[in-house]
């Protein structure tokens, strides 16, 4: 499959911050990417270099096999992107931006209906894009960034402060371009929007990949999929638990009462957790098994969670 | 043309006509001043001013024949008219008071000037120099204490077109609304396209640069017009106000002052990203110029050190030039110095300004 995005040792240093440290990858056609990590870890960055808005200090960027100098033209209309929270003027109509963007592209008019219908903002058509909602507002972002029928799209937090209802709107808008072959990258910090909408996650922190795959490689990989949580009375030490058959790994806090367990037969360890917490005498408080997400790998790669500044 | 030059053009029409506030601050407050001002100096009403009169009224000299010539109002004070109808009729109030009330009073802004009785046949008067009202008062009672014994003279108003304090105010207050049309109109809304990441957003299409600023100017160029058109129909409807010199000059002028401001909005715009910092440089640029260049009273009482300067502002340039069309009749000839210099200004800004220009 063609490569439509090759990065090879991209860096960008802003003032004494190394924002993106000698990253490489390569994303094909068709692939949908998640970039996914905390405010701070370099996506938007990344993303903005591959756009070519900024310009990396050293590596090279190529897309479609071209880089962008001398290329600036052709691949232009080739993108389709969308900033984080872009404005647009305040008392021009949906339709006038629509069309002011189409004009950039030489695009005409029956495009900007298909668009104005795809994002479903058919009603708010004459309305001012200062009296949208966030999700509107976000779906007009994402209508510019369709205009030209783009082979790459690339979206920076498409659907950050927005409400869940909100945010699966633009899923599905998202998952009708699959169809068409599309290639999508999206930064985000959910990890549920990355797990619905692609075939492929990037963890991104302080500038540099932890981990990439699909959601099954990343949790298999880096542990299982289950996990045992037990939060005890009394403060017991049960590290000695990690590495025992069905354990893979312990990560208890500070007070000894709460631990996480990376586990890969459930109902096994159970068994011997609640043998060991009978054995030393304290009470459970509470036990819960459940699937291991993104955000638990995340915490054991980096020690804080998704949601934090990086 | 391109298609996208038009949107370009006509997405900054609307955003201009569809804010009721640019509306009124462009076109419905400059039309305002001038209608303001220009009745305030065209027809004059008489001038009422309150008098201290300290110690009673002496017995011998003409201080005493004025009062005495005077009406008793229902306070016990005194009415005296000094003036005649060509010249403004200036109405003394005089008002018993004691000296140091007097004082008070001045303080208080209620008299500007207080005359004392020192003995029965002189006076003193007691009055800031500075402060014009109180001179003013001070002469109308001169002029009415000597009354018919000076020499017989008589006073022609002067109300033809071209002197008149108007006259001299509607060129000014044209050529500053161009001033504030162009830096609020392209400098703000470029740095306010900055904030917004709209430059940034446009220019990852191919949308091309020198479109986009061309776009800006003939935009602004089109929206002045109309204001400066507006303004100008109103003076010359109502206050008979027009070119007397060249029409040429008066456009020539025009479109240079333009050019000026346009390069000046550029170059203030180039760097600055956020609005709030972009209001201050804009204020920075534009109120020295509102006070110093003689928009609304001559700048030549100025120390003369500070009046070579200023001559030689943009808006001062334009101004100028623009006013001699008006009142002086002057064409073209006289204008080719303020249009060259007006035109260098545009230049060395403008280059400056694209060169320094952050897209992102």
């Amino acid at each position: 499959m063609a490569s439509v995005i090759e990065l090879r040792d991209v860096s960008k240093t802003f003032k004494d911050v190394r924002a993106v440290k000698s990253l490489s990858a390569d994303i094909n056609q068709g692939e949908f990417v998640a970039l996914l990590g905390p405010n701070g870890a370099g996506k938007t960055t990344l993303v903005e270099m591959i756009e070519g808005i900024q310009k990396p200090d050293s590596g090279q960027i190529h897309l479609f096999g071209k880089p962008w100098a001398g290329n600036e033209p052709v691949l232009r209309k080739k993108i389709g992107l969308s900033l984080q929270e872009t404005h647009f003027i305040d008392k021009i109509t949906v339709w006038e931006t629509l069309d002011l963007f189409a004009s950039f592209f030489g695009i005409g008019k029956d495009r900007c209906t298909e668009v104005l219908k795809l994002i479903r903002l058919e009603d708010k058509k004459t309305s001012y894009t200062a009296n949208l909602s966030g999700g509107q507002r976000q779906r007009l972002a994402l209508g510019v960034a369709l205009l030209n029928e783009p082979e790459l799209l690339l979206l920076d937090e498409p659907t950050t402060g927005l409400d869940p209802a909100a945010r699966r709107d633009i899923w599905d808008i998202l998952l009708k371009l699959k169809e068409t072959g599309t290639t999508l990258i999206l930064t985000t910090h959910y990890m549920e929007e990355a797990e619905f909408l692609c075939d492929r996650i990037v963890m991104m922190n302080k500038g540099e990949i932890l981990a990439q795959g699909t959601l099954e490689d990343l949790l298999a990989t880096h542990g299982s999929r289950e996990q045992i949580q037990i939060q005890l009375t009394e403060a017991v030490d049960l590290q000695f638990l990690a590495g025992q058959p069905g354990f893979l790994t312990c990560h208890s806090l500070e007070n000894k009462k709460v631990h996480t367990f990376a586990v890969t037969d459930t109902p096994g360890a159970v068994q011997i957790l609640l043998t060991e917490v009978k054995k030393s005498g304290a009470e459970i408080r509470s036990l819960e098994c459940t699937r291991r997400t993104l955000d638990d790998l995340f915490i054991e790669m980096t020690g804080h969670h998704l949601s934090e500044e990086a | 043309m391109s298609r996208s030059f038009l949107k370009l053009v006509l997405v900054q029409f609307r955003e201009f006509f569809r804010e009721p506030a640019i509306i009124f601050w462009s076109i419905i407050f400059p039309v305002a001043i001038a209608s303001t001002l220009g009745a305030a100096f065209s027809d004059k009403p008489e001038v009422h001013q309150t008098v201290g009169l300290a110690g009673g009224i002496p017995e011998k000299g003409s201080f005493g024949g004025l009062l005495k010539s005077g009406q008793t109002d229902n306070a016990g004070g005194v009415i005296v008219k000094t003036g005649s109808e060509a010249s403004g009729e200036i109405i003394l109030h005089f008002r018993t008071v004691s000296p140091d009330s007097a004082i008070l009073l001045m303080k208080r802004g209620i008299i500007q000037l207080y005359v004392l009785k020192e003995t029965d046949s002189t006076v003193s008067f007691h009055f800031d120099k500075a402060n014009s009202a109180a001179q003013l008062a001070y002469l109308a009672i001169l002029s009415g204490m000597n009354g018919n014994e000076t020499q017989r003279h008589s006073v022609v108003p002067m109300t033809l077109p071209g002197t008149r304090y108007i006259d001299f105010l509607i060129p000014g207050l044209m050529m500053f609304g161009v001033m504030n049309s162009f830096l609020w109109g392209i400098g703000f809304s470029l740095i306010e396209f900055r904030m917004k990441k709209l430059l940034r957003r446009m220019l990852a299409t191919p949308m091309k640069r020198h479109e986009f600023i061309l776009s800006v100017m003939v935009a602004r160029l089109f929206l002045a017009m109309i204001e400066a058109g507006i303004l100008l129909g109103f003076s010359w409807f109502f206050f008979g106000i027009y070119p007397e010199g060249s029409w040429i000059a008066v456009l020539l002028l025009f479109l240079t002052g333009a050019f000026a401001f346009t390069g000046i909005s550029l170059l203030i715009a180039a760097r600055i990203e956020k609005t709030n910092i972009g209001i201050g440089f804009i204020n920075a640029v534009s109120m020295p110029m509102m006070v110093l260049s003689g928009i609304f009273f001559s700048y030549h009482n100025f120390p003369p050190f500070l009046v070579s300067v200023i001559q030689y502002l943009p808006l001062t340039l334009l101004a100028d030039a623009t006013r001699a069309v008006f009142v002086e009749g002057a064409g073209l000839g006289e204008t080719l110095i303020p249009v060259t210099l007006l035109l260098a200004t545009g230049m060395v800004t403008f280059l400056g300004g694209l060169r320094l220009f952050r897209w992102h």
